[in-house]
């Protein structure tokens, strides 16, 4: 898969050793979003779009500094 | 007769302006430290004479007409000199990035972060050695030569704000600006001694400075002392107005924060996570931390933290998709001038799908809202190690050190990284030196923008704690 889509996005992988490295490297963060989505109420993930996170913070943080 | 090095850049601060040193005398000395530290740990990616010297001509002028009048000098750091990870634009003229890739592009931006800096009167001594492109918590650096650790430099200074870890440490200057996306500028500060400051996500602005993973990247503080890093905070806090994911707040007064003392602040010790691969020294020396905390008036709260595991791979799933997607074109065009690791790294974005990225980015915000509410109702700040193990020698974590290599690497970011996903602000404090000699770190983390309680905490710790001073 790693080399269909480096070859798609015109990236160079010079082996397949590179390929496997890059593969073990997404592999962990790939297994943690999966067993994170399910720890969450799904009407609670998209009350908010990615874009509002700055605004959490602020809103998160109380009132003055 | 030589005057005295101040020892730290408060107290720089205080002789420059009494004139019982001169700006040109502190940039010589600097100067002089500057190339004993390059040679002990390699920190420097160019030490900057001519125009140090120059800025120091300068500042002289002012600092002695405010003397002749009176008053306080123009800019609140005039005279100082620091210096920064190179990564951060100066209106012309090359940034590294610690690569090899982009030294035939000169850099036209302007970094306001430090930009500030300058306008408040600061020098620069050079730009600071890093991980190639940010990429690595160790600082080894195949392209420039590793950096390493002040106080023992068969160890690492860990990274990737390598450079500014040993610089400051080493006296080569009085404070550094580095970036935080994994524990960037924290375990680099914890490894050599410092405190360091991880701000929250949009405190500090980031126009003009290197971008990893924008959706995670803060710019952070590092210095000797706790009340000298809330001075260089006090000057680069803020929107700019440019970076739109700067926040707009007010920001409060962070010297005053450092004299506060820590009277019924409720510390949180986790209960689960952050304790689980530390070693006993380590455990020791946060026990320490926290009774000089209990001495002073705080009260403990043992606390649960929700998904923190899994908190360092989510952020790991943002930071490779777009650290990805913006090295592409380079790694098109001149992906054979990246070294062969960092190669890799830039490139691991590649096996993430986009439904994954954008899924993890999408959990952010209620996993951030679950975490305050659960932890922070019942603490005001949280009790961790910045490493969970003692600094690594250099040789444990180069390729080729076989199957602990990546035991190690992971341990390096475990208490550090699940707040870079989070964006909650987390300082590292000197907690002691181990039966090594090397330092050890205790980190707190607070709520959104509470920078304020970090530096109180830390203001008592240090002054209870201090380390002996480095010999160079």
């Amino acid at each position: 898969m790693v080399e269909g889509l480096a070859a798609l996005v015109q990236v160079p992988i010079l082996d397949t050793a590179m390929a496997e490295r890059i593969a073990g490297g997404a592999a962990a963060a790939i297994a943690a979003v999966q067993a994170s989505s399910h720890q969450v109420e799904p009407g609670v993930t998209f009350e908010c779009e990615p874009s509002d996170y700055l605004r959490v913070l602020e809103t998160l943080a109380g009132e003055s500094p | 007769m030589s005057a005295t090095y101040p020892e730290s850049l408060l107290d720089a601060v205080g002789a420059l302006r009494s004139g019982s040193i001169s700006a040109n005398e502190l940039a010589l000395q600097t100067l002089e430290r500057a190339h004993r530290a390059q040679q002990r740990t390699n920190c420097f990616l160019a030490i900057e004479t001519e125009s140090l010297l120059l800025g120091a001509e300068r500042a002289d002028l002012v600092l002695a007409d405010a003397r002749r009048r009176g008053v306080v000098p123009v800019g609140t750091l005039q005279g100082v000199p620091l210096a920064h990870k190179d990564m951060f634009g100066r209106g012309g003229g090359l940034v590294r990035y610690g690569s090899k890739v982009a030294l035939d592009q000169s850099s036209q931006q302007v970094a306001t972060a430090t930009s500030r800096l300058t306008q408040a009167g600061a020098l620069e001594v050079g730009t600071l050695n890093m991980a190639e492109f940010a990429l690595g918590a160790t600082g080894h650096n195949a392209a420039y030569g590793d950096c390493r650790n002040a106080w023992n430099p068969e160890h690492i200074s860990g990274g990737s704000s390598s450079g500014s870890g040993a610089a400051v440490a080493c006296g080569a200057a009085f404070a550094s600006l580095g970036s935080d996306t994994g524990g960037s500028v924290r375990i680099p500060a914890s490894a050599n001694g410092l405190v360091g400051l991880k701000p929250t996500y949009g405190l500090i602005p980031r126009t003009g400075s290197m971008k990893l993973a924008p959706s995670i990247d803060v710019i952070g503080p590092m210095a000797r002392t706790t009340a000298d890093l809330a001075e260089i905070l006090q000057v680069v806090a803020g929107g700019d107005g440019i970076d739109a994911n700067a926040s707009l707040r007010p920001t409060p007064d962070y010297r005053r924060a450092v004299h506060q003392g820590v009277e019924n602040l409720r510390i949180g010790v986790p209960t689960n996570y952050f304790f689980d691969v530390a070693t006993d020294e380590i455990r020791a020396a946060i026990d320490r931390s926290l009774q000089v905390l209990l001495a002073a008036g705080a009260q403990r709260v043992d606390v649960s933290v929700p998904a923190v595991a899994e908190m360092s791979e989510l952020s790991r799933a943002i930071v490779y998709s777009e650290a990805t997607a913006l090295h592409a074109p380079w790694l098109r065009s001149r992906g054979d001038r990246y070294t062969p690791q960092v190669r890799v790294r830039a490139s691991t974005g590649l096996a993430i799908p986009a439904a994954v990225y954008l899924e993890a980015l999408q959990l952010r915000i209620p996993l951030l809202q679950r975490f305050v509410a659960q932890v922070f109702s019942r603490c005001d700040v949280l009790l961790t190690p910045t490493l969970p193990i003692p600094v690594p020698r250099r040789d444990e974590t180069d390729v080729g050190a076989g199957a602990s290599l990546w035991q190690i690497l992971s341990r390096l970011v475990h208490c550090t990284a699940p707040f870079n996903y989070l964006g909650l602000p987390a300082i590292t404090v000197p907690a002691g030196l181990d039966t090594r000699g090397l330092p050890m770190g205790a980190q707190y983390v607070a709520k959104p923008y509470a920078e304020t309680t970090l530096l109180r905490v830390a203001g008592v710790q240090q002054r209870a704690m201090p380390l002996p001073p480095l010999a160079l």
